[in-house]
């Protein structure tokens, strides 16, 4: 029976090293067409690279674009052959490759599938044997099952690196969260510091006005102004940072959004025993938003929600339009926020859990407001709580600047 | 007449700074501790100013502004904050000058002389 090499070849379009898969597929070709040495060479920017060889003496020789016998295969559909006269040694006809070196008969067959061109397959035989026509076409068969395991391989290669991006892009990400965390600190404490500062360093200057510059003590109050004004500088810096984090506005859309956003909590509300209720507006709601900083906001909503439901309950998401806003809400059936303290919520470091940090509100109403929205939250005690988020409606904002 | 200027602040101590610093300047003060006590004043006395902080709890300074714009289109407003990154919100391009919060009151009142004195 005959050797099944197209059978073989298909074998390798399997997941794996593309290396060993082409090493393996010049050890089949080898075989099965009988010649001394099989390279295999794929095609890239800088030319041809060996990929995969077997048998006697194969060197790693590479080749340039137009390089040796690969080079001349290349742009050719068909098979290339070469013969060594007999006569009139280094004659391949005017052909110069250094990897013909003591073989007689050489074959180029092309890797190509779709127009593209991939790389040859290059064998070698010491003897002039030429294979028969049978042969022939079952190298070429060979040949398209080659280029589709490299293709096979190059897609892999893409997936990969694709992956490490994807790696990459997730880190980047916990770091913004982690800057937005720090900018609002910021932000808490600059507000509580500043203030004051402004009052003592101004109070300072005044007082120092009033004594003039000759009364016992006058170089103290010189020096609580400069010392303010240092503190002033500080918080200036901050603020700097706060301005930093600034948001990558594109055009987007709510309900997109929305679902990203309530994806990953999915395994947390079935095993928490809370059904979830989408209610979105059909069709799109076209917002300016930085899309990665929003779901953030909505994060931090989500993740409260599921909290105050510890015996479960309804997650209900909702999205509409409203005149000129966009309007998304995250409701649960949960504990209800206290009355006293629900005009405290979005303020920094309030919590009214063990272990809260007292941030999420108010990371999500500060991006919220970066988006130049707002939130409000509707509640009573023990009947749930609705966080509304309003952003304006990018048509509307559109129509608007136009005007 | 002594030009006036209404200064819209919720802290105390700055009202306080503000209205003895601008008073040694030659100017008549009258403070707000709210956006909504701003407007009150605003419709009762003759006011040439509006020196606005932007954070104050209730309406904000942003609001104000708008509302004062509406109303007044020609009353100049100095948005004074702490906060620098408020200068990119479109919000608060109506206003005249904005000028960042600081114990040296120096640019500030310099803001005030240069808006006031072209009134003259």
């Amino acid at each position: 029976m005959e050797y099944d090499i197209i059978g073989e070849m298909a074998g390798l379009a399997a997941p794996g090293k593309s290396g060993v898969k082409l090493a393996r597929a010049a050890g089949l070709l080898l075989k099965a067409f009988g010649f001394d040495q099989c390279c295999i060479y794929v095609y890239g920017k800088s030319g041809f690279a060996l990929k995969g060889h077997s048998g006697k003496g194969a060197r790693a020789v590479s080749y340039g674009p137009s390089e040796g016998a690969p080079g001349l295969g290349r742009g050719k559909r068909a098979a290339l052959e070469l013969y060594k006269l007999e006569a009139g040694e280094g004659s391949w006809r005017g052909v110069e490759d250094r990897g013909l070196k003591g073989f007689r008969y050489a074959l180029v067959q092309p890797l190509e599938a779709g127009g593209e061109f991939h790389g040859v397959i290059y064998l070698k035989s010491i003897e002039r044997k030429r294979p028969g026509a049978e042969d022939r076409r079952r190298l070429r068969k060979a040949a398209l099952q080659l280029t589709l395991v490299i293709k096979y391989a190059e897609i892999e290669k893409e997936l990969e690196s694709a992956k490490e991006e994807l790696k990459e892009a997730r880190a980047a990400l916990k770091d913004s969260e982690r800057l937005i965390t720090l900018g609002d600190m910021a932000a808490a404490l600059a507000h509580e510091i500043k203030n004051p500062l402004i009052s003592i360093g101004g109070f300072a200057a005044r007082l120092g006005k009033h004594l003039g510059p000759d009364v016992p003590g006058a170089q103290y109050l010189e020096r609580i102004f400069v010392e303010v004004a240092r503190l002033e500088k500080v918080m200036d810096g901050a603020f700097r940072f706060i301005k930093d984090s600034s948001l990558d506005l594109k055009p987007e859309d709510m309900n997109a959004i929305a679902e990203e956003a309530i994806r990953p909590f999915e395994e947390d509300l079935a095993s928490g025993g809370i059904e979830l209720r989408k209610d979105l507006h059909q069709g799109r709601l076209p917002v300016l938003a930085d899309r990665e900083q929003l779901k953030i906001a909505f994060d931090n909503l989500i993740a409260n929600a599921i909290q105050s439901m510890e015996k479960g309950g309804v997650l209900t998401m909702t999205t509409a339009l409203s005149g000129q806003y966009v309007l998304a809400t995250v409701a649960d059936t949960g504990a209800g926020i206290e009355p006293d303290a629900i005009d405290k919520i979005f303020n920094p470091f309030f919590t009214t859990k063990r272990n809260g940090t007292g941030l999420g509100l108010t990371i999500t109403r500060t991006i919220v407001a970066r988006h130049k929205g707002s939130i409000k939250v509707e509640s009573r005690a023990g009947a749930g709580a609705a966080f509304i988020i309003m952003l304006p409606h990018a048509a509307a904002e559109g129509q608007a600047q136009r005007q | 007449m002594k030009k006036r200027i209404l200064v819209v602040d919720d802290e105390e101590g700055l009202r306080l700074l503000y209205k003895e610093e601008f008073e040694d300047e030659g100017w008549d003060v009258e403070l707000a501790a709210s956006g909504e006590e701003s407007l009150e004043k605003l419709e009762q006395e003759p006011i040439d100013l509006v020196l606005l902080d932007i954070k104050m709890p209730g309406m904000d300074g942003v609001e104000v502004l708008r509302r004062v714009k509406e109303k007044w289109k020609d009353l100049p407003v100095i948005l004074c904050t702490a906060y620098p990154h408020y200068k990119h919100d479109f919000g608060t391009w109506a206003s005249d000058a904005y000028v960042i919060k600081s114990s040296d009151l120096t640019e500030l009142k310099q803001t005030v002389r240069d808006i006031l004195g072209k009134k003259q």
